[in-house]
């Protein structure tokens, strides 16, 4: 009894080729987009379906040339899901998160990925595993109302954003320059 | 500084601080399956602007041998993190201490110089994914076959019928053996006669699920049923006996039947 192929979406830009690589195989069907050709996800009780626009500079001979629909077994995730402002496609993951659709790396690796903190607490787990893993000494703030303490001396270096590709990091080099970018951040934000 | 700063403004997220590492090398550690390099990154000047290691100018890369604690501390990683796939990003100052400063996912980026080698890495990864991913889209293909013909088996009659009628014919012949083939199916051939007895036994399960908690004794029917089944297919070589075998013991053991 023969079965039908197993389908692969790749999130990727076209610097990678993933139809070139199986392009010769029977056994497989590939589509590729990166995130912002990617219209929209539904996932169904039990089918995942990816609607995908047209790529603006499209391989030639591939799926990319024009808008389609794909229902992924296996999904490899090239992309950021969240990255700096305007790059976040967390609502997009989460419809694979609802189909629980088989991702590369794993679901549960994205689903902390997104959030710095979380990933953050693993990396503490990997260096109580193995006390050789030479953590930095990394300090976090909820917001600029408790930023009074730091941990380290001088210089120190703070970091906004997510996990991947942050949206600002900035070197701190004394006390007085802790106090303006603490007081800095109580400015712009809104909600302090 | 301040242009940073103003990243700030969405105020939604907390923010992080950590010591400002004076390094001399930026290392990349990447593993992609069982595949690992590092890449090692250096100040080609000694200018103010390059304290972010990240910035393009003024900054060489070459690649280093992989040392065999980066490789343990890449394996903690990806085990903890559950990361086939991972870049760990390192600090090393001029006294030779290491930091650990982040982990990235799969979507890291690979230089030019290795980025067809390194793809290559990823399909290999891939291989072994489509794999499973074939072998879990056959055992759902025989599952929903096997339940079309249960439905087949029961259409048109009242299931309660039915299961005495199983009932009545597997104590009446005792012998569990032998009322397949004969009875059920005109077919001798081994592994279709599997089949018909693995469509049974979904159609007991479903039976036993609609009506009530199965008895003892309903217990007892339906595992020999199991038992003649898995040992039919034993015999029988095929892959689809293998996935029918996998089926079976699914189905058994969803009923406890199996102990």
């Amino acid at each position: 009894m023969e079965g039908r192929p197993v389908r692969l979406l790749v999130i990727c830009s076209n610097r990678e080729n993933y139809f070139a690589r199986f392009r010769d195989r029977k056994d497989v069907v590939v589509d590729q987009a990166p995130w912002l050709d990617v219209a929209g996800v539904v996932s169904f009780s039990d089918s995942l379906v990816v609607h995908l626009g047209p790529q603006r500079e499209p391989f030639a001979g591939t799926p990319q040339t024009g808008a389609r629909s794909f229902s992924p077994d296996l999904v490899l995730l090239r992309s950021f899901v969240l990255g700096a402002p305007g790059h976040d496609w967390r609502t997009l993951m989460a419809g694979f998160f609802h189909a629980n659709v088989e991702c590369v790396n794993s679901l549960d690796s994205f689903a902390f990925s997104v959030e710095k903190e979380k990933l953050w607490g693993l990396m503490r787990k990997c260096r109580d595993e193995d006390p050789t893993f030479p953590l930095i000494a990394d300090t976090y703030y909820s917001g600029s109302r408790v930023a009074s303490f730091v941990e380290s001396g001088f210089p120190i270096v703070v970091k906004v954003g997510s996990a991947s590709q942050g949206v600002g990091k900035s070197q701190i080099k004394d006390e007085r320059a802790w106090k303006d970018t603490v007081r800095m951040e109580r400015l712009f934000c809104s909600h302090f | 500084m301040q242009l940073s700063l103003l990243a700030m403004m969405d105020g939604s997220t907390g923010f992080t601080t950590e010591p400002c590492v004076n390094w001399v090398s930026d290392l990349r550690l990447q593993k992609i399956g069982g595949h690992y390099r590092a890449i090692r990154r250096f100040k080609t000047w000694q200018g103010d602007v390059s304290w972010k290691a990240n910035d393009a100018f003024g900054i060489g890369e070459e690649d280093v041998p992989m040392e065999a604690r980066w490789r343990d501390w890449c394996d903690v990683a990806a085990r903890v993190l559950d990361m086939e796939l991972l870049g760990l990003d390192l600090l090393v100052n001029a006294e030779g201490r290491e930091y650990v400063l982040e982990c990235n996912s799969s979507s890291i980026g690979f230089p030019e110089r290795h980025r067809t080698e390194d793809v290559g890495h990823i399909v290999e990864l891939l291989n072994g994914k489509i794999a499973n991913a074939a072998k879990r889209l056959t055992t759902e293909r025989i599952k929903r076959e096997l339940l079309k013909q249960s439905v087949s088996l029961v259409s048109g009659r009242k299931t309660t019928a039915v299961v005495e009628e199983l009932r009545a014919l597997f104590i009446h012949r005792k012998q569990v053996g032998e009322w397949n083939t004969k009875i059920l199916l005109p077919k001798s051939n081994l592994a279709a006669s599997a089949q018909v007895k693995s469509a049974l036994v979904l159609l007991v399960a479903q039976c036993f699920r609609q009506q009530h908690a199965p008895t003892a004794a309903d217990g007892h029917m339906v595992a020999a049923i199991v038992h003649a089944a898995l040992a039919d297919i034993a015999a029988s070589h095929s892959q689809d006996a293998f996935l029918l075998e996998n089926t079976l013991q699914l189905t058994a053991s969803e009923l406890k039947l199996v102990q």
